[in-house]
């Protein structure tokens, strides 16, 4: 397969629990969603989902019955809970969300930039079930000086000079009770490569804080920093402003931890340079999401963008979910066409017509835009 | 091509794993094994392209930096090594960092913007 900029010749390749993927790297592995798996519906099956490790040493193998998620620092009572025991703990929730890569698109960024070069298919959607981290917490109970909270997986860096991946969350936020500590994934245990045996979600955030195979959860009452926070204080951070972006080229001269996923959509039905029939119905289809208000529309242009006509909405799976939305065309001309697609979302968010830059190439969501010919 | 008939095979073996005792694959299933490795960097007689053998693969797989964007100057492949010591902890000195730009550059980058070696 190839993705539409240079360099972009990819490898379909079949990993454990995984049905053939692009693969962006092998060690640590780095698959990506060929893109027209988002046309199969608003869920993602688990052997299409992407996979995403920073770090080569990552668990081939975990045993439940030595397997342990230890909560500790600034709480009154230290745990050490075994898959069972969380299972035990509480009411499980279940939330549809999407799990998106920082990076996702970055391959499209312009000027290109270094990192993983990333098309479109670096997100999924499913339906999580778990814990509420709220419920854990609490049991713990978090003492009255307590900032943040950080998460660490059983992946490992493979020098000792490389900073871990732990990840933090304001502590307000890590107790909104949709963050879950996960086990299910569309109704089977997470596959390995996305996290078994518990996996964390927070709806809205981008999967860079969706931590794989948790094992610690530490309750700081200082701001995260050391050798250890590399991937909070240096890495996975965006422009402070309000586009979280800078002139292409240039420098941030403030930045801030990444955070809420911006509105997206996109047209799953069509690909570019795809060639259909003039005077012949033709149903678009695709999804939008957000960062957890909901879609509020989603409307398409075949125009290039100058007059837009409302899609309807799928059904709705819930505010953090991929929102499927439909719309009848009948091209009336022989010829280019252009084709645009943009969300607003509840929260009335909507998506740039032209790109935004950052250095990393984070968080795109310009108005996606797709060339067919009428024949 | 080799690598997705490899991936297919390796999707066959599963499906016949699995197909043969789901209840053994479903409580064994989290033991997993990953496909072979294959990719190799771009052969140079530069000096850099055997630190970078020695070096890169320690951490990472040769096509972290097969994939990396086309026309990439000195300059940036250059700092993409500084920030592999500094910010990875990669075990690389001046002198290896340096010879690593002139080498990705080359091999992957914008060529013209190594000077040659004589003015090196």
């Amino acid at each position: 397969m190839s993705q539409p900029f240079g360099n972009g010749a990819r490898d379909l390749v079949a990993y454990p629990q995984k049905r053939p993927l692009l693969e962006i790297t092998a060690r640590p592995p780095h698959l990506e969603t060929p893109f027209s798996v988002f046309n199969g519906g608003a869920i993602t099956p688990n052997d299409a989902f992407f996979v995403r490790y920073h770090l080569a040493r990552i668990p081939l193998s975990v045993d439940l019955h030595t397997y342990r998620l230890r909560v500790r620092g600034r709480v009154g009572t230290e745990l050490s809970l075994s898959l069972s025991d969380l299972k035990r703990m509480g009411e499980p929730k279940e939330i549809v969300a999407v799990n998106q890569c920082s990076g996702n698109s970055r391959g499209f960024s312009t000027p290109r930039v270094f990192g993983a070069q990333l098309g479109d298919g670096s997100m999924g959607n499913a339906r999580w079930v778990g814990l509420p981290l709220r419920t854990v917490l609490e049991k713990a109970g978090i003492l009255g000086e307590a900032k943040q909270v950080t998460f660490n997986g059983l992946d490992t860096p493979v020098l000792p000079t490389t900073p871990d991946f732990i990840k933090a969350l304001e502590v307000e936020d890590a107790l909104n009770p949709d963050v879950l500590l996960a086990w299910k994934m569309n109704g089977q245990d997470i596959p390995m490569l996305n996290g078994y045996p518990l996996k964390l979600i927070v709806p809205g955030y981008f999967g860079t804080y969706w931590v794989k195979h948790l094992s610690d959860i530490e309750v700081i009452d200082t701001p995260f920093s050391g050798h250890d926070a590399f991937f909070m204080t240096t890495a996975y951070r965006i422009p402070d402003n309000e586009c979280t972006c800078v002139a292409p080229g240039t420098l941030p001269a403030q930045t801030r931890p990444i955070s809420r996923l911006k509105v997206r959509s996109f047209i799953t039905s069509l690909s570019n340079n795809a060639a259909i029939r003039i005077n012949v119905p033709v149903l678009l289809k695709g999804i939008a999401f957000d960062g957890g208000s909901g879609i509020k529309t989603v409307e398409v242009a075949d125009d290039g963008g100058r007059v837009w006509r409302e899609a309807a909405l799928g059904e709705n799976l819930g505010r953090y979910s991929f929102r499927e939305w439909t719309l009848p065309l009948t091209p009336g001309e022989r010829g280019a066409m252009e084709l645009r697609v943009r969300a607003t979302s509840v929260g009335g968010a909507t998506q740039p017509s032209e790109a935004t830059w950052n250095p990393a190439g984070y968080a795109r969501n310009v108005i996606e835009s797709l060339r067919v010919t009428v024949i | 091509m080799s690598r997705s008939s490899n991936g297919r095979a390796v999707a066959l073996c599963l499906l016949a794993f699995f197909g043969a005792g789901i209840r053994y694959a479903w409580s064994g299933a989290h033991d997993i094994k990953l496909p072979k490795e294959t990719a190799a960097l771009r052969p140079s007689a530069l000096l850099g392209y055997q630190i970078a053998k020695e070096k890169c693969g320690i951490c990472h797989s040769a096509d972290y930096i097969n994939l990396q964007p086309p026309g990439m100057t000195l300059a940036q492949w250059t700092a993409e090594m500084v920030k592999m010591q500094r910010a990875y902890g990669a075990p690389l000195d001046e002198a290896e960092i340096k010879l690593l730009g002139i080498y990705l550059t080359s091999a992957y980058g914008d060529a013209a913007t190594v000077p040659p070696p004589d003015a090196a």
